[in-house]
C-alpha cells in the first residue's frame, strides 16, 4: 500500500512506520520454519510389516512395546504389533537387564541380539548379514511385483497368479480353499468344469487397472468366458478387499457348477453380495465355523436406507424385470436375499429355487450370451412365487420392506464399513454420522479415522479433524497420506496459529514414507518455497530496519 | 442433457513460436522444435497432431488396417513419438506456488514417465511389460520394451503388441512407441526396430521441451481465476457482435496454427463460411463442403430464431479414412484434466459404407452442435429428452438432395418404428413429450424404441406435419418457449455464478457448491412450463389424433 502525502492517512504515517517496525521486529523474531539440517541418528535399519510393506533405511530403536524409527524429518513411534521383524545398527542400547548375570554381560560390553549375547563386533556382523538377506528379500519382492515375474501357484482348486508379498499370499490362500469347501458343502455342489479357474491377485489398484484393463471404478471381476478372477489387495482396507474377493469368488464357484446357465442379474448379484459379507474366523475350531455367511453388508444397507428416506423404493417386480443391474440394485438385491435367508419359512425354499432355475427340469430357458442360457423374468417370477408359496410379489415385497426397516447398523465394525462406504459414494452427511458413531464406540481401523478426518473439513471442525487424523497416525504411523492430511489441515490455520515448522516436518515425513508420491513432493516444495519467501521477507525487513 | 459439452467459445490459441516440423525427405521426419529426427518406416504416413495434444509430437499410420485372426475388425498399426520432460520437482513446485499466488490453477501434473502415461491413456486392454533391455541408439541411452496387451475383460486373448524405445535426451525422455495387433507383430518387428534405431538428436529451435506439458506452453489447460472476474462473467458482458468477432478471431488463429501443422499431402479448401483441410480426393472434399454449407444454411433458415447470438462456423477436417480420423482424435490427457475442445469438426472418407450411410450422420450432428452451441448454448444444453434425441437425430439423418437438405430417417431406425407399429406397442406421444430424464427410455430393451419414436415424431413434424395448421408451429413454439423460460430463469445466472465462486473460495473444502442451483429440479419444472405453454389447449382427442397422424405417415 502506498500513501501519498496528500492522503488523510499521512497523519498516521509515523504510527504506521512504528507499527511496521514492530511488525518487522516481530517478524524478525519469529523463528524460521525452514528445516535445519537434521541431527541424524547414526545407523541403519529395516523393518517388515504385517501388511507386507518394508521400511528400509532409517535407524530404529526399541521403546517398550514400540519401535522408534528415526526418519530424517522426525521420529515415528510404531507399535510392535504391526511389525513382523526388524533390525537396526544403532548403537543406542535400550535393553534393560533382567538380573545380575545380564547386568554383568552388559558391563562386559556384550549385546543381547536375537536371544544370544554377542560382542558388538559380532552383533554388527550379524546385522549386516540380516541386512543383506532382507535387502535380497526386498529385491526379490520388487522383482516379482513386475507382472512378467508374477508368482504362479497351482493349488488344489485354483491356479494363482499374483504379485503380492509371498507371506500375504500364504495367508489368503487358506481363505480361498476354505471358501471353496464351505460353499460347495453348503450347497452340495460339485464342479463340472474341467478347466481350473485362475485367480489373478494384484498388489494394488494401479496394477489391477493396468494389467487387467479394468477401469471405471471396478474393484474386481470374474470373466465367465475365460474363468479368470481379478482383484487386488488393498492394504488400506483389507476388510473391503475380502468382501470383494468373496463376492467374485461366489460368481466363480457358481460358474464352476451350473453348466452353461447364466443367472439373471437380480439373482446372481444379490447372492454374490450375500456371500460378500462372509466373515472369516481363523481361530474357530470347526471348518464350517471358520467361514460364516450372511452378515450385514453395512454399506449396502445404508444405500437402501438413504433411498428409503428419499422415498425411492425399488419394487420387487422392477428388480426382477430390469435388464441391467446398477449400484442401487446391488444394495436392494442384497437386502432381498438377506431377508429370504433370514426368514425360516423361505430360506430352504429359496435355496431350492436358486438351484432349480439353473438345473431343474421342465423350466423354459432361453439363449443368453456366449452360448449360455438363462431364464426370462416372467418365468423367474412365476417360479419364485411357486417355490416360496406366496400368492403375489406384492405380498412378498411388503414383508421384504418390513424386514429392511428392521435392520439397523449398530456394531462398531459395521458402522465403520457403512461410514467408509458412504464416504466413497459421496454421501458426506451420512458418512459423517456413521463414522462419528463408530469413533465414539472405539473404532480400531486407521482408515475410519482418516476418512472421518477428511469429512470434518469445515473450519469449526478443524480441531476435531486434526484429532482424528492424529489417531489414524497412531494406529498406522507408517502411512504417508496421514501425515500429508494432517499437514493439509494444519495448513488451513492462519496467522500465528499456522505452525509452518510442524507442517514442513509432516510433509517431509509423508515424502519419506511415500517417495513416489508427486502430490506430497509438490506440496512440500510449495511449503518450502513459502518458507524461503518468508525468510527473504524477514531479512529484507531486518535490513530495512537497520538501514 | 447432452454428454460431452463443449465450451461455448473456441479456445484462444496462444502464440507459440512453432516451427513447422519439416520433412527433410519423404522418409524422414524431423522436428526442429523438439530436436529430433526419425525415419518413417516404409508404407507409413504422417498424421496431423491435434492442437491441444500435450505429449505426442509425431504420429504415423500404416497404409491399411490389418485384421486379427479371430476377428473381423481391422486395426491400423501406428507409430508415435511421445515426450516426457524430466520433472524438476523444485521448478514444478515453484510454478505451482506462483500459480497459487496469482490465482490461476493448472490442475494437471505432468506425466513423470511413460508408464504413468500408459496407465492413464492406454485403455485397449490389460497391459504389462514382457521384456526390457538397455540399449544404445547412436550415442543415446535407451531402454527397449516389449509390451503385451490382453483382452482380459473379454476373450482373454493377447490383442495388441507395443514396442517402445525410451530414449534419454537429457532434459526429457523421448519415447518411440509402435502398436499393432499381436497377430501381426512379426511382420513389423524388424522394420520398426530399424526405424526406431535411426532416431537421432538434432539441434533444437524454438521452445524448450518443457513447453510440451506446461499450460503456458499450450494455453490449453483449464485455468480458474479467482478474485478477478471469471472468464464466464467477462464473456457474458460482451455484446453478441463482440462475441462473434472474438470467435471469428479465435477461429482464424486456429486455422493458421492448424495449417502450419499440416503434414505433406494435406490441402486446404475455402468453402465460405467454412475452411476445410482434407487428405482425400478434391471431389470428396468438395462434396463434404457442399453438405456443410447446405446444412449450415438449413440451420440458419429454420433455427435462426433460437438465440440472439451469431453461430460461428468451425474448422472442418476430412481425414483419409476412419483410422486416420481416430488417430487424429486420440489425445493424451490426464483423467482429471478438463479437455477444452477447439470445436473442430472431423470426418473421414468412408469407403466401406459411403458418405450417406457412414460419415454424413456424425457430420450433420457436428454441424448442428457447432451451430447451436454458439447460437444458444443454454438451449443446447437444456433440451428435453424428446428433443435432445428426436431433433438431433432428425437433423443428423438429413441428406443432400440437389441443392437442399431433406429429412430422411435412417433405414435401421425406420425398421424399428415399423416393427413397433406392427406390434402396436409404442408409448403414447404425450407420455414421450412429458417424460423427464431418468424416466425416459427406462424400460426399453435393446432397440431404444422411445428414442426412435422421438425421431419419427420430429421427422413427421418437419415434413408432412408442417403442412397441418395444428402441428406446423409445435417445434418453433416449444423451442421458443424453452428459450424464453431458460433466459428468464437464468438472467441472474452471472451473479449467481460470481456469488458461488466467491462462496467457493471462502468455504472450506467439502462444502458442496451447487453452481447451477439445483438445476435438475429447475429443469424439470421448465419442461412442465414449456409443455403447458405449447400444449395447454390440446385435449386427449388431440393427442390421439397426433399419434394416429404421425403413425399413418410411417405406415404409408
Amino acid at each position: 500500500m502506498t500513501v501519498s502525502l496528500a492522503h488523510p492517512l499521512r497523519l498516521l504515517l509515523p504510527l504506521l512506520a512504528g507499527g511496521a517496525l514492530l511488525l518487522g521486529s516481530a517478524v524478525a523474531q519469529k523463528k524460521s520454519a525452514l528445516p535445519t539440517k537434521p541431527k541424524r541418528v547414526e545407523g541403519e535399519g529395516a523393518l517388515s510389516l504385517l501388511d507386507g510393506r518394508f521400511i528400509f533405511g532409517p535407524a530404529i530403536d526399541k521403546d517398550g512395546d514400540h519401535l522408534i524409527v528415526h526418519f530424517e524429518n522426525g521420529d515415528v513411534r510404531v507399535p510392535q504389533k504391526l511389525v513382523v521383524s526388524w533390525f537396526s545398527t544403532t548403537s543406542k542400547a535400550s535393553y534393560v537387564p533382567k538380573n545380575d548375570k545380564e547386568r554383568a554381560k552388559l558391563a562386559k560390553g556384550l549385546i543381547l541380539f536375537n536371544g544370544r549375547w554377542l560382542s558388538q563386533k559380532e552383533a554388527k556382523k550379524q546385522i549386516k548379514r540380516m541386512q543383506k538377506k532382507l535387502a535380497a528379500k526386498i529385491k526379490v519382492q520388487q522383482a516379482h511385483k513386475l507382472w512378467r515375474n508374477a508368482y504362479v501357484f497351482k493349488g488344489k482348486n485354483y491356479i494363482f497368479e499374483y504379485n503380492i508379498p509371498q507371506e500375504k499370499f500364504e495367508e489368503m490362500r487358506e481363505l480361498f480353499d476354505l471358501f471353496w469347501d464351505v460353499f460347495m458343502r453348503k450347497w452340495k455342489l460339485k464342479p463340472d468344469k474341467k478347466k481350473k479357474p485362475t485367480i489373478h491377485l494384484f498388489a494394488d489398484r494401479g496394477d489391477l487397472e493396468q494389467i487387467s484393463g479394468a477401469g471405471g471404478g471396478i474393484l474386481g471381476f470374474y470373466n465367465f468366458g475365460t474363468k479368470d478372477l481379478y482383484f487386488y489387495w488393498d492394504r488400506h482396507d483389507p476388510v473391503f478387499t475380502i468382501d470383494v474377493m468373496f463376492h467374485e469368488l461366489q460368481h466363480l464357484l457358481v460358474d464352476m457348477t451350473n453348466g452353461n446357465f447364466l443367472y439373471p442379474a437380480w439373482v446372481s448379484e444379490s447372492m454374490a453380495e450375500y456371500y460378500g459379507a462372509s466373515r472369516w474366523n481363523p481361530k474357530a475350531k470347526r471348518k464350517k465355523d471358520k467361514l460364516t455367511a450372511g452378515h450385514l453388508q453395512a454399506g449396502r444397507l445404508m444405500v437402501v436406507k438413504e433411498d428409503i428416506k428419499k422415498k425411492r423404493w425399488i419394487k420387487l417386480k422392477d428388480m426382477i424385470y430390469k435388464p441391467r443391474f446398477d449400484a442401487r440394485d446391488y444394495a436392494w438385491g442384497w437386502t432381498f436375499v438377506h431377508y429370504l435367508f433370514s426368514e425360516k419359512k423361505y430360506a430352504s425354499k429359496y435355496r431350492k429355487f436358486y438351484l432349480e432355475i439353473a438345473a431343474g427340469r421342465g423350466i423354459r430357458r432361453v439363449p443368453a450370451a456366449a452360448g449360455n442360457v438363462t431364464i426370462e423374468p416372467e418365468t423367474a417370477e412365476k417360479l419364485l412365487l411357486k417355490r416360496l408359496g406366496v400368492k403375489s410379489l406384492d405380498i412378498l415385497e411388503k414383508e421384504w420392506y418390513a424386514y429392511i426397516k428392521s435392520l439397523q447398523v449398530t456394531e462398531v465394525d459395521a458402522l465403520e464399513m457403512a461410514g467408509r462406504y458412504m464416504a466413497r459414494s459421496g454421501n458426506r452427511k451420512e458418512a459423517k454420522d456413521m463414522l462419528s458413531r463408530a469413533v465414539s464406540q472405539g473404532a480400531k481401523t486407521p482408515q475410519t479415522y482418516s476418512v472421518y478426518a477428511r469429512l470434518l473439513s469445515r473450519s469449526s471442525e478443524r480441531e476435531e479433524a486434526i484429532r482424528m487424523i492424529s489417531k489414524a497416525m497412531e494406529l498406522d504411523p507408517l502411512e504417508g497420506s496421514h501425515y500429508f492430511e494432517k499437514a493439509r489441515l494444519l495448513g488451513r490455520n492462519e496467522g500465528s496459529k499456522r505452525d509452518q515448522e510442524e507442517i514442513l516436518k509432516l510433509l517431509g515425513l509423508a515424502c519419506e514414507l511415500d517417495p513416489e508420491n508427486l502430490e506430497f513432493a509438490i506440496a512440500r516444495e510449495i511449503e518450502l518455497e513459502s518458507a524461503r519467501e518468508e525468510e527473504r521477507e524477514r531479512n529484507r525487513r531486518k535490513k530495512k530496519g537497520r538501514d | 442433457m447432452r454428454a460431452g459439452q463443449y465450451s461455448f467459445h473456441i479456445l484462444p490459441v496462444l502464440t507459440l513460436a512453432l516451427l513447422t516440423p519439416l520433412a527433410l525427405s519423404q522418409r524422414t521426419f524431423k522436428s526442429e522444435k523438439y530436436g529430433f529426427e526419425i525415419q518413417i518406416p516404409k508404407d507409413f504416413h504422417e498424421v496431423p497432431i491435434k492442437i491441444d495434444e500435450k505429449y505426442v509430437v509425431a504420429k504415423f499410420l500404416y497404409k491399411r488396417g490389418l485384421t486379427a485372426k479371430k476377428s473381423w475388425s481391422a486395426v491400423t498399426p501406428e507409430m508415435k513419438v511421445i515426450i516426457f520432460p524430466k520433472v524438476d520437482l523444485k521448478r514444478l513446485a515453484r510454478e505451482k506456488a506462483k500459480q497459487r499466488k496469482t490465482g490461476t490453477y493448472d490442475f494437471e501434473n505432468p506425466y513423470r514417465s511413460y508408464k504413468e502415461y500408459l496407465r492413464e491413456n492406454y485403455k485397449k486392454g490389460g497391459w504389462h511389460i514382457d521384456s526390457e533391455k538397455d540399449i544404445k541408439i547412436g550415442s543415446l541411452s535407451a531402454v527397449e520394451k516389449h509390451i503385451t496387451v490382453t483382452n482380459t475383460m473379454s476373450d482373454g486373448e493377447v490383442g495388441y503388441t507395443l514396442w517402445a524405445w525410451e530414449i534419454d535426451m537429457g532434459d526429457a525422455f523421448y519415447v518411440v512407441q509402435f502398436e499393432t495387433l499381436a497377430d501381426h507383430q512379426r511382420k513389423f518387428k524388424n522394420k520398426i526396430g530399424k526405424a526406431a534405431k535411426k532416431f537421432r538428436k538434432t539441434k533444437k529451435y524454438g521452445g524448450q521441451t518443457g513447453a510440451v506439458t506446461t499450460s503456458s506452453g499450450t494455453g490449453l489447460s483449464s485455468k480458474k481465476k479467482s478474485g478477478k472476474k471469471s472468464n464466464e462473467i467477462e464473456w457474458s458482458e460482451m455484446t453478441p457482435e463482440e462475441r462473434r468477432d472474438r470467435r471469428m478471431k479465435d477461429l482464424g488463429r486456429l486455422i493458421d496454427e492448424s495449417e502450419k501443422r499440416l503434414p505433406p499431402g494435406w490441402k486446404r479448401l475455402n468453402a465460405k463460411p467454412f475452411t476445410i483441410f482434407y487428405n482425400t480426393s478434391p471431389k470428396y472434399a468438395k462434396m463434404v463442403a457442399k453438405q456443410a454449407k447446405l446444412m449450415w444454411k438449413y440451420m440458419n433458415t429454420n433455427y435462426g430464431f433460437v438465440g440472439r447470438e451469431y453461430a460461428t462456423p468451425s474448422l472442418i477436417r476430412v481425414c483419409k479414412n476412419q483410422d486416420e480420423r481416430n488417430s487424429y482424435m486420440d489425445t493424451s490427457n490426464r483423467k482429471e484434466s478438463f479437455n477444452l475442445r477447439t470445436g473442430e469438426i472431423v470426418t473421414y472418407e468412408d469407403r466401406d459404407w459411403g458418405w450417406n450411410d457412414g460419415g454424413s450422420f456424425g457430420f450433420n450432428a457436428a454441424i448442428c452442435q457447432a451451430f447451436l452451441r454458439h447460437k444458444n448454448p443454454m438451449l443446447w444444453r437444456g433440451l428435453p429428452p424428446w428433443l435432445d434425441d428426436g431433433l438431433i437425430l432428425q437433423l443428423s439423418y438429413m441428406r443432400m438432395k440437389g441443392s437442399k437438405m431433406v429429412s430422411k430417417p435412417g433405414e435401421g431406425s425406420m425398421e424399428v418404428i415399423r416393427d413397433h407399429l406392427r406390434k402396436d406397442d409404442l408409448n403414447p406421444a404425450q407420455d414421450i413429450v412429458v417424460a423427464k430424464y431418468g424416466e425416459y427410455n427406462k424400460t426399453n430393451r435393446a432397440d431404444d424404441k422411445d428414442r426412435v419414436m422421438t425421431l419419427a415424431m420430429v421427422h413427421y413434424l418437419v415434413t408432412k406435419g408442417s403442412k397441418k395448421k395444428k402441428y406446423k408451429n409445435i417445434l418453433p413454439d416449444y423451442i421458443g418457449a424453452l428459450d424464453k423460460i431458460l433466459r428468464d430463469t437464468y438472467k441472474d445466472m452471472n451473479k449467481e455464478i460470481e456469488k458461488a465462486i466467491k462462496e467457493a473460495s471462502s468455504k472450506d473444502e467439502g462444502e458442496e457448491i451447487d453452481l447451477l442451483g439445483g438445476w435438475r429440479e429447475k429443469r424439470d419444472k421448465i419442461y412442465d412450463k414449456c409443455f403447458e405453454k405449447v400444449f395447454s389447449s390440446w385435449t386427449e382427442k388431440d393427442w390421439r389424433r397426433f399419434d394416429s397422424d404421425w403413425k399413418k405417415a410411417f405406415k404409408g
